[in-house]
C-alpha cells in the first residue's frame, strides 16, 4: 500500500467531519473517492496533506506514519496536492508557478521534462501570467505544478470542476497517461462519474465521514445501480 | 536655482531615508501580516551598535557592517521567542511588538542612560554638484538607500528565496502544500527585515542624536509613507516621496512644526480619498 488511513478522525475546530476513515490506496493505481457533497471528501484530502490535524488514527505513506507532520514535510515525502479550485498563483507566470512546485524538492529550481511532455501548452505559455489563462489551462498548470516536484503520489480534488466538457475529456486522458507512464499513485475526488470510471481501478464511497463500500470499476460499470445507491443520482 | 536644487536633494534624501526605514516594515508586514511596532527600536539598536563599536575603538565602517548583523540576530531571537507564537492573531502581534519596543527602549536606558550620544561620521566634506555644494555623507545615505532597494528587488524577484517568499505572501497554505517550509521563511524574513532596520539605524546615526527616543522620529514617517502609498514596494516608494518631499520642503522654507502639520494633513486627506492608499492593492508586489 502506498497510502493507508486507519480509523482517521478529523474536522474543523471541535466538529468532526471524518469519523473513523479506513482507506487503502494501492501503489501505482488510480483510486477514486466518491460521495455526495458534504460527506468529507475535501476534508479527507486536506487531512492527508496536513492542513487539518488528525485527531485520532494513523495515516501511513510509503511505509511511515505522516500524521502530525506539516504540509511542507508531507509534500516533500512525495505527496502532491491539486486542490479544489486549483489555487494557482494568479499573478505569477506559468514558469514561476511550476518552479514553486520544485522549491522544497531535490530538483529545486529545475522543472522536470515530464511536465512539458504531458502539458506542451505550459511550455508554450511559460512567460504568460497564469491568471490570464482559461480554466482548463489553469487546471493543467495546477497538475503540472504538482508533477514538477516529482511526487510518488497525486491527490486530485475535483479536477473537472468549472471546465468545459471537451477539455475535461482531454485532461482525463492526460491524467491516465501520466498514471501509466510515471507509475504514479493517484487518489481522485471527482463528481464526474464518467471520468471516474474511465480513470480509476477502484472506487471508495464515503458517507457521513466513513468509507461505506469499496468496489472495482468493472463491477460498477457492469451494475450502475451500485453507483446510484451511494450517490443518490 | 540653487535653492530649488538643494530643496530637491533634501527632499530626495529624506524620502530615501524613509524608504530605508520602511522597507523592513513592508517586508515583514507583506509576508507575515505582522505590524512590527518594535521596528523603531530595531533601528535604535542599529544606531547603538555603532556607538558601542566606536567606543570600543572600532571605526564607523566596522559599525556599519556589524549593525545589520547584530540587529538581524536580535530579530531572529525575537521571532523565535515571541513573534511566532502570535502569528495570525493580528491585534496580538501589535500588542506583542509594542511590548518588545518598550522593553528594548528601557533596556537601552538601563544600559546607556537616557542621554544622547553622537557618533563620528565619515565623509565630512562637501561635494560640488551642479553648481552647489552638498554634504557627501547625505549623498552616501541616498546611495545606501538605493542599494537596499535594488538588493530587495533582486532578492525578491531573482532568487529562489524570493520566489518562495512571494508564493507565501500570495497563498500561504498552498505554498506549504508545495513543500515550502513557511516556518523557516518567516524566521528568515523577520531577521532580514530587522537587519534592514539595523542598517538604517547605523546609516542615519551620524545625522541625528543617538538617544532612546530616536526610533519614533523615523517610524512615524515610515508608517505614514506605507499608509498613503498603499503598501508594497512601489506604494512605499511613492508614499515616501510624498512624505519626504513635503516634510523637507516645508521644513526648509517655513518651519519643521508646520512641515509636520502639513504632512499629517496630507496623510489624512489621502487616506480619506483613498482608504487603501494611493496604489492600494495595485502596488502590492
Amino acid at each position: 500500500m502506498m497510502l493507508s488511513l486507519d480509523e482517521v478522525e478529523s474536522g474543523y475546530g471541535s466538529s468532526l467531519v471524518l469519523k473513523g476513515v479506513t482507506l487503502n490506496v494501492a501503489a501505482g493505481q488510480v483510486t477514486a473517492l466518491l460521495g455526495r457533497n458534504g460527506m468529507g471528501k475535501s476534508t479527507l484530502m486536506k487531512t492527508i496533506m496536513g492542513l487539518l490535524p488528525v485527531k485520532r488514527g494513523v495515516i501511513g505513506f510509503d511505509g511511515a506514519p505522516i500524521n502530525g507532520l506539516r504540509p511542507d514535510q508531507i509534500s516533500n515525502r512525495g505527496i502532491a496536492f491539486v486542490p479544489q479550485g486549483r489555487e494557482i498563483f494568479m499573478e505569477f507566470t506559468v514558469e514561476e508557478n511550476l518552479l514553486l512546485g520544485t522549491l522544497g524538492k531535490p530538483n529545486a529550481g529545475w522543472i522536470p521534462d515530464l511536465v512539458f511532455a504531458h502539458f506542451p501548452i505550459l511550455h508554450e505559455r511559460r512567460k504568460q501570467i497564469a491568471g490570464t489563462m482559461s480554466g482548463g489551462q489553469q487546471q493543467q498548470l495546477a497538475i503540472g505544478r504538482a508533477l514538477a516536484g516529482q511526487p510518488k503520489m497525486l491527490l486530485l480534488d475535483e479536477p473537472s470542476e468549472g471546465i468545459q466538457p471537451s477539455i475535461v475529456e482531454q485532461i482525463a486522458q492526460t491524467l491516465r497517461a501520466i498514471a501509466e507512464k510515471e507509475k504514479l499513485t493517484i487518489l481522485l475526488v471527482e463528481q464526474n462519474v464518467e471520468m471516474v470510471l474511465d480513470m480509476a481501478s477502484t472506487c471508495a464511497f464515503i458517507e457521513n465521514g466513513r468509507i461505506v463500500a469499496t468496489h472495482g470499476s468493472e463491477a460498477l460499470r457492469a451494475d450502475e445501480r451500485l453507483i446510484h445507491r451511494y450517490l443518490g443520482l | 536655482m540653487d535653492l530649488i536644487l538643494t530643496l530637491g536633494l533634501d527632499a530626495l534624501n529624506f524620502a530615501l531615508a524613509i524608504v530605508l526605514v520602511a522597507m523592513g516594515l513592508v517586508i515583514i508586514f507583506g509576508l507575515m501580516n505582522v505590524i512590527n511596532m518594535a521596528h523603531g527600536e530595531l533601528f535604535l539598536l542599529g544606531a547603538y551598535t555603532l556607538v558601542v563599536v566606536q567606543q570600543a575603538g572600532g571605526g564607523f565602517w566596522l559599525g556599519l557592517i556589524l549593525a545589520p548583523i547584530v540587529v538581524g540576530l536580535v530579530g531572529l531571537v525575537l521571532e523565535e521567542l515571541i513573534i511566532r507564537h502570535v502569528y495570525r492573531r493580528f491585534l496580538d502581534t501589535i500588542l506583542a511588538t509594542w511590548g518588545i519596543s518598550i522593553a528594548i527602549k528601557q533596556a537601552v536606558i538601563l544600559g546607556f542612560g537616557p542621554a544622547s550620544y553622537t557618533v563620528d561620521a565619515p565623509l565630512q566634506f562637501g561635494v560640488d554638484f551642479l553648481g552647489t555644494t552638498y554634504p557627501a555623507y547625505r549623498l552616501f545615505i541616498m546611495g545606501v538607500a538605493v542599494l537596499v532597494i535594488l538588493l530587495t528587488l533582486f532578492v525578491f524577484f531573482r532568487t529562489r528565496f524570493g520566489l518562495a517568499a512571494r508564493g507565501v505572501i500570495a497563498n500561504r497554505s498552498m505554498a506549504a502544500c508545495l513543500g515550502i517550509n513557511t516556518r523557516r521563511l518567516d524566521r528568515a524574513t523577520f531577521a532580514f527585515g530587522a537587519a534592514l532596520a539595523g542598517l538604517a539605524g547605523a546609516v542615519m546615526a551620524p545625522q541625528m542624536s543617538v538617544d532612546p527616543q530616536m526610533g519614533l522620529g523615523f517610524l512615524i514617517p515610515a508608517f505614514l509613507a506605507i499608509l498613503t502609498g498603499g503598501g508594497g514596494l512601489t506604494g512605499t516608494l511613492l508614499g515616501a516621496s510624498l512624505v519626504g518631499g513635503i516634510d523637507s520642503t516645508f521644513a526648509k522654507l517655513w518651519s519643521p512644526v508646520l512641515a509636520q502639520v502639513v504632512v499629517f494633513a496630507m496623510a489624512i486627506v489621502v487616506i480619506r480619498l483613498f482608504p487603501n492608499g494611493l496604489l492600494g492593492g495595485r502596488g502590492r508586489r
